[in-house]
C-alpha cells in the first residue's frame, strides 16, 4: 500500500506516530489499515449521532430555494437584515435549550447548550484511548500469568533433574523446597564464595518474572538439553538444535 | 354593578362569546380582540381600551400593540390603557411615543432571599426537603412551591403527604395542594379555602403572575418553568423545562411579600443567579409559530410586513421576530393558497383567517367536505384543540393504557380520537363513564362546545357538512382530508422504528402513546415533541401518493433532498404517470 500523507491528516488516530512517511514499518502498517478498516464500519453511538444531526438541524439556515424566503425577500427583504423598523433587530432564531424529563438537577448542573461536534469527537477519541490501555493492561497481565507457570515448572524441572545428577543445591530450585545451607565451622573457609552466591541469588530472585524463566530455561538447554515445551531431553546439543523450534514458548506455538 | 352577566357585562373568550347589544364593558382575551381587529381594523367599536398584564408579553399583546399604536394615530378619540409590572413600565411608555405615565404603588413586604450554597443533584428532592424544614423551623404562614407540571406537582405533592404523617403530632398538619391549568375548578378552589394546618401549593408558573393566593408567605423556587419553544429551522414548537428568567426570579420571590415580611428560598446558588440567568424571559412571539398571526395582520391590511413595527422586548435583543420565522409562516401559508406568491392575501386566504385555528387546521377543514367527511373532521380538530382527553394516572398506568386501547383505531391516533369522542356523546356526556375509561371529562366538554362553534363557522361560509361512504371508505377519507392540511407533518419510514421527517432529512420516532405500531411506511403527525428524544405525537398512517395529489408543489421531487423519501416518492410519481400514458 503507498501512503499518501494527505491521508494522514484526516486519520487522527495516527498523529501520535510521528514518523516519516518512508520509514513506516509493517507493523505500523498494519494498524493504520486495521484502523482504517475499523473506521469504515464504526457506527457512532446513537445518542452522539442524534446530538450531531440535531447540531446541524438547527444551525443550517433556511435556503434561498425555500419559497418562504423568496417571499419574503419579494418584500424587501435581504439577507443578513433583520425585520422591523430598528437597526438592532436580531437575525437569528433564539436557541433551543434541550434537556430530558428525566433529568431533574439544579440549575447550573445541566448541560443546556448543545455539545459541539469537536468537543464530542475529543471525548470520543478519549474514550477509544481509553480500550485501548485497558487492553494492553489485560494483555500485559495474561502474558506474567503465563510467565509465572512457566517459571515454576522450569524450577521444578530444574530440581529434579540437579538431583538425578547428584547436585543438592541449586538457586533455581522452587524456592520452598530449597535447603538452606547451614553454617557449620568446617564451611567456614567457602563462606565467602557462598556469600557471594547468595548475593547472586538475592539478585536472581529480584529479578522481573520473564528474567528468571529466560535464565532457568537457558541453565536446563544448556547442561540437560532439555526444553520445557517440547517436553523432552534431546540427546546433545546438536540434536536440541536440529529438532526444537526455538527457546522461547512463542516458538511452540503452531 | 349589580347588572346580568351578559347584559351590561359580558365577557369573550376563544370559543365562547357571552355578550348582547347592550354591553357597555367587556372583557377579553387579548387573541379575541386581535380576531375582531380583522373585521373591525380601527377598533370602531370601542372608546376606551385596556391592556392589561401586558408585561406578560404573550403572542397577541404584543402584536395588537403594534396594532394600537397605529390605530391610535389614526383615531384622536380612542383611549389607551396599558398595564403592566413595573419592571417594563418604561419600555412601554418609550413605545407608545412617550405616553403619560401613572403608576400605582402596591402595597408589598420586604422578602428575604436565601440561595443554596451548593448546587442540586434532584432539585424536586432538594424542594421537599426545603418545604419540610421551613414547615419544621418556620413560624406560621403559608408556602408556595413552583414546580413544572403535572405529573411533578402529583408526586410531589404526594410524598410531602407521606412524609407530614410523620412530622403532624410534633408541628401540626401540612396540607399539600397542587395546582395547574389542567386541574378541575373544585380542586382550584381548594387553594382559596381555609385549611386546618400549613399549605403548600404547589404550582406552575399560573401562581407567577396571574393567579394570587393569600397568606402565603414563603416561597420555595426550584428556577425552572415549562416553557415554549419554536425553531424554524427544525419547525419545531414544543413545550420544555428550562431555567427562568432574572426577572421571573424575582416575580416569584415578590409572591411571600403579599401579606406580611416573607422568605424566599431559591434552590440555585447566587452565582448561577447572577451569571447563568438571562434577564427577561423571551416574549412570546420569539418561541411560536407565527403562520395564523401573520394571516391575520395580513387580513387586517397590514401590508408591509417587513415594516410591522413590533415592539422591541425588554432588555437588549432587539425587535423580536426572527426573520426565518416569518419564511415559516409565509411559506405554509403559499402553500395552502393562502398568500400568492408575492405575500398578498388570496380569497382563500381571507375566508381561512376567519377561523379561530392554526391554518393547518382551517385548511383540513375547509378541504373535508370535498372527501364528504366534514362531521368527522370538525370532531378531530375540535379534540385537538383542547387539553389531552386521555389520563394517565402513575399509580394506574396499565389499567388506564388498556381503557385507551379499546378506543384504538388501527389506521392511527386520529381516528383514535374520533372513536373516543363517538363514545363519550353515545353514552349521554357522562362524567363517571369517563372516569371509568380514563379520560377527562372537563376537557371532552370543551371538545364538543368548540365542536358546535366550528360547525357553525363552517356553515356560515357555505361549506356544508355531509358524509357518506362505508367505514373503510370513511377512515381513508378522514386521514386524507387532515392530510391536506397536515403534509408539512409527515415522516417517513427508515430503518429499526426511526423516522425520516420527509422535507427536512430529520430523524424521529414514534411517541410511545401512539397506537401506531412503527410498521407503516408513511404517517403524518400532529406535534414535533423535543424531550431527551425527537418524537413525533398523535401519528396516523397515510398514503404517500396523497402528498403527491394534495400537495404537488410542496412535494415537487427537485423541491426534496436527496432521501429515502424522495426515492419512494419519485417511484410512485413515475408508476402514476405511466398509468396516465
Amino acid at each position: 500500500m503507498k501512503r499518501d500523507h494527505s491521508d494522514d491528516e484526516d486519520d487522527y488516530m495516527n498523529f501520535v506516530v510521528e514518523e516519516q512517511p518512508t520509514e513506516v514499518s509493517y507493523q505500523q502498517k498494519r494498524i493504520k489499515q486495521l484502523n482504517q478498516q475499523q473506521q469504515k464500519g464504526y457506527n457512532k453511538p446513537k445518542e452522539l449521532q442524534r446530538r450531531e444531526d440535531l447540531d446541524v438541524a438547527l444551525s443550517t439556515e433556511i435556503s434561498s430555494e425555500n419559497k418562504g424566503f423568496q417571499m419574503l425577500q419579494k418584500m424587501g427583504y435581504k439577507k443578513g437584515q433583520g425585520l422591523g423598523n430598528t437597526k438592532d433587530a436580531i437575525t437569528e432564531p433564539i436557541q433551543i435549550t434541550l434537556s430530558s424529563a428525566k433529568d431533574k438537577s439544579g440549575i447550573g448542573n445541566r448541560e443546556y447548550k448543545f455539545e459541539t461536534v469537536k468537543e464530542k469527537n475529543l471525548k470520543e477519541a478519549k474514550f477509544k484511548d481509553g480500550t485501548k490501555t485497558f487492553l494492553n493492561d489485560r494483555q500485559k497481565l495474561y502474558k506474567e500469568k503465563i510467565h509465572e507457570a512457566d517459571l515454576k515448572k522450569l524450577r521444578l524441572s530444574c530440581m529434579t533433574m540437579d538431583e538425578q545428577n547428584a547436585i543438592t543445591s541449586n538457586e533455581f530450585w522452587p524456592t520452598d523446597l530449597q535447603k538452606k545451607p547451614v553454617r557449620t565451622l568446617g564451611q567456614y573457609n567457602t563462606e565467602i564464595v557462598e556469600e557471594d552466591e547468595e548475593k547472586d541469588e538475592e539478585s536472581f530472585e529480584s529479578k522481573p518474572v520473564d528474567e528468571k524463566v529466560e535464565i532457568v530455561n537457558s541453565y536446563l538447554r544448556e547442561k540437560y538439553f532439555y526444553c520445557l515445551w517440547c517436553g523432552c531431553v534431546y540427546k546433545d546439543e546438536a540434536d536440541l538444535e536440529r529438532n526444537c523450534p526455538g527457546d522461547e514458548r512463542e516458538d511452540h506455538d503452531e | 354593578m349589580d347588572v346580568e352577566l351578559g347584559e351590561e357585562v359580558g365577557y369573550s373568550i376563544r370559543f365562547e362569546e357571552c355578550t348582547s347589544d347592550k354591553t357597555l364593558l367587556k372583557y377579553m382575551t387579548d387573541g379575541m380582540l386581535l380576531r375582531e381587529a380583522m373585521t373591525d381594523p380601527l377598533l370602531s367599536r370601542y372608546s376606551a381600551i385596556i391592556l392589561d398584564e401586558a408585561h406578560d408579553r404573550t403572542l397577541a399583546t404584543d402584536i395588537l400593540m403594534g396594532l394600537i399604536k397605529g390605530i391610535c394615530r389614526k383615531r384622536r378619540d380612542l383611549k389607551v390603557v396599558v398595564m403592566s409590572a413595573t419592571l417594563d413600565a418604561e419600555k412601554f411608555q418609550k413605545y407608545f411615543d412617550n405616553a403619560p405615565l401613572m403608576s400605582v404603588p402596591g402595597r408589598t413586604f420586604p422578602v428575604e432571599i436565601y440561595y443554596t450554597k451548593q448546587v442540586e443533584k434532584d432539585y424536586v428532592e432538594a424542594a421537599v426537603k426545603t418545604v419540610l424544614q421551613i414547615h419544621k423551623k418556620e413560624p406560621p404562614g403559608d408556602i408556595l412551591l413552583f414546580l413544572t407540571g403535572e405529573d411533578e406537582i402529583e408526586e410531589t405533592c404526594k410524598n410531602l403527604r407521606i412524609s407530614s404523617v410523620e412530622l403532624e403530632k410534633q408541628y401540626g398538619p401540612l396540607v399539600p395542594l397542587p395546582l395547574y391549568s389542567n386541574l378541575s375548578p373544585l380542586e382550584q378552589a381548594k387553594i382559596f379555602q381555609n385549611c386546618n394546618g400549613r399549605k403548600v401549593v404547589a404550582s406552575t408558573n399560573i401562581a407567577e403572575t396571574s393567579l394570587t393566593i393569600d397568606g402565603i408567605v414563603y416561597v420555595v423556587d426550584p428556577g425552572f418553568s415549562k416553557q415554549k419553544v419554536y425553531h424554524p429551522r427544525m419547525r419545531v414548537e414544543s413545550l420544555l423545562v428550562s431555567p427562568i428568567s432574572k426577572a421571573s426570579a424575582q416575580q416569584r420571590s415578590g409572591r411571600a411579600g403579599r401579606t406580611r415580611p416573607g422568605k424566599c428560598y431559591r434552590l440555585y446558588t447566587e452565582k448561577v443567579f447572577q451569571e447563568e440567568l438571562e434577564e427577561q424571559t423571551y416574549p412570546e412571539i420569539l418561541k411560536s409559530n407565527i403562520a395564523s398571526v401573520v394571516l391575520q395582520l395580513k387580513k387586517i391590511g397590514v401590508e408591509n410586513l417587513i415594516k410591522f413595527d413590533f415592539m422591541d422586548p425588554p432588555g437588549t435583543l432587539g425587535p423580536n421576530l426572527a426573520p426565518e420565522t416569518m419564511m415559516r409562516a409565509l411559506e405554509m401559508l403559499f402553500y395552502f393558497g393562502a398568500f400568492d406568491s408575492q405575500g398578498n392575501l388570496t380569497e382563500y386566504g381571507s375566508l381561512m383567517a376567519d377561523f379561530p385555528l392554526d391554518p393547518q387546521f382551517s385548511h383540513a377543514l375547509m378541504v373535508s367536505p370535498k372527501f364528504n367527511c366534514a362531521e368527522e373532521v370538525l370532531t378531530i380538530v375540535a379534540v385537538l384543540n383542547v387539553p389531552p382527553v386521555f389520563v394517565r394516572p402513575k399509580n394506574n398506568q396499565r389499567k388506564a393504557d388498556a381503557a385507551k386501547s379499546r378506543f384504538e383505531h388501527e389506521h392511527g391516533d386520529h381516528l383514535t380520537l374520533l372513536n373516543v369522542y363517538n363514545s363519550y356523546i353515545e353514552n349521554d356526556c357522562n362524567p363517571k363513564w369517563c372516569f371509568d375509561n380514563f379520560l377527562n371529562a372537563r376537557n371532552l366538554k370543551q371538545a364538543v362546545n368548540i365542536r358546535s362553534q366550528l360547525k357553525r363557522y363552517l356553515s356560515k361560509h357555505g361549506l356544508g357538512s355531509n358524509n357518506a361512504g362505508n367505514y373503510e371508505q370513511l377512515s381513508r377519507n378522514v386521514r386524507k382530508a387532515l392530510c391536506a392540511g397536515f403534509y408539512m407533518h409527515v415522516a417517513h419510514a427508515g430503518k429499526a422504528g426511526v423516522y425520516t421527517i420527509a422535507k427536512d432529512d430529520l430523524k424521529v420516532v414514534l411517541h410511545p402513546s401512539t397506537c401506531l405500531k412503527g410498521k407503516d411506511d408513511w404517517v403524518m403527525y400532529h406535534e414535533f415533541v423535543l424531550t431527551s428524544k425527537q418524537y413525533i405525537r398523535t401519528c396516523s398512517k397515510i398514503e404517500p401518493s396523497w402528498l403527491l395529489e394534495l400537495a404537488p408543489s410542496y412535494y415537487s421531487l427537485n423541491n426534496i433532498p436527496d432521501s429515502d423519501a424522495k426515492r419512494a416518492l419519485s417511484k410512485i410519481s413515475k408508476k402514476k404517470n405511466s398509468k396516465r400514458k
